[in-house]
């Protein structure tokens, strides 16, 4: 993984800190699509595809096309509900990086970092939306 | 990183996906997709598992809408003839695939070469492909056609869900 500046990377961060409402609108709305699993009163298991993806993504473009994938399977299916806002999101995230450094290389890097703390963003707020409805 | 050491997971994100979207609006005539989800999940799993047969396959696959002159057939044949243009030999004001290696990925996998001191350095110039460049273009070629047929069915399936999905209910593929 390419280094990035620290000048860079506080970028990246004050971007994260101004998206981090959006973001956590969104695990609201995972949980209301995906629920959890009532039995285990864990994650649901679409929920932790898309965060194991995200993670382990080696390019952008994988989580995308994951995203695309869920929602090809099923027309009227939770991803056919929620999958149009992830996709934005994602589309933003790319913009994001775009504008954050004109250089592809870097560009390609900051498109990572942003996914993996938006999707660890998402994921929280998701548990701790399940965490408060089980209280 | 590639054998050739050069960073294809970069050229998938930024120029395939773009090529595969444009691909996509050449192909998308209206709203009913043109062939169906088995012949999409066919033409992915040949581009993965034979990438060099992926143009023989979309050549027959329109020779049989051809000759099946049923409804659709003529979109379905339109339809694989733009992906065997695509996948070359170059022509003119058409988006292949060969062009988007030559100008994308040609030019690093050179440079590497060079600076590894690859015996075929200095060999690569001039207006006519080397045997060496037509090798390199081919073994490329090998690699990104799965990469790049990925990123088209997936995109396609999930453009054309809802049609797909009425589809397979009446019985369709």
């Amino acid at each position: 993984m390419m280094t990035l500046s620290p000048d860079l990377v506080r970028k990246i961060e004050e971007y994260c800190d101004s998206q981090h409402d959006s973001w956590l609108k969104l695990g609201e709305k995972l949980v209301r699509t995906f629920g959890y699993d009532r039995k285990t009163r864990r994650i649901s298991t679409q929920v932790r595809n898309l965060q194991q993806t995200v993670v382990s993504a080696t390019k952008f473009s994988d989580i995308e096309d994951f995203v695309k994938n869920q929602m090809g399977r099923e027309s009227q299916g939770n991803w056919g509900k929620v999958g149009d806002d992830v996709l934005e999101h994602l589309r933003k995230l790319r913009k994001a990086s775009e504008e954050l450094d004109p250089d592809p290389a870097r560009q390609f890097a900051i498109r990572l970092r942003l996914a993996w703390a938006w999707v660890r963003a998402v994921v929280s707020q998701y548990l701790y939306e399940i965490a408060q409805q089980q209280m | 990183m590639n054998r050739l050491g050069l960073d294809l997971d970069r050229f998938c994100d930024d120029k395939l996906g773009e090529a595969a979207e444009q691909l996509f609006g050449k192909i998308q005539t209206g709203d009913k997709p043109p062939v169906g989800r088995t012949q999409i999940y066919g033409l992915r799993q040949i581009a993965e598992q034979g990438p060099s047969k992926v143009k023989e396959f979309a050549e027959k696959q329109g020779e049989r809408a051809e000759r099946r002159r049923s409804k659709g057939a003529l979109e379905e044949k339109e339809f694989w003839r733009k992906i065997s243009e695509f996948l070359g030999p170059e022509k003119k004001g058409t988006l292949t695939l060969e062009e988007l290696i030559k100008q994308f990925l040609m030019p690093a996998a050179e440079a590497l070469e060079v600076g590894a001191g690859s015996p075929e350095q200095g060999a690569t110039t001039g207006s006519r492909p080397t045997a060496h460049q037509k090798t390199m273009l081919e073994q490329l070629k090998k690699e990104v056609i799965p990469l790049f047929f990925r990123r088209f069915c997936v995109h396609y399936c999930h453009v054309f869900r809802n049609q797909l999905f009425e589809s397979a209910k009446r019985g369709g593929n």
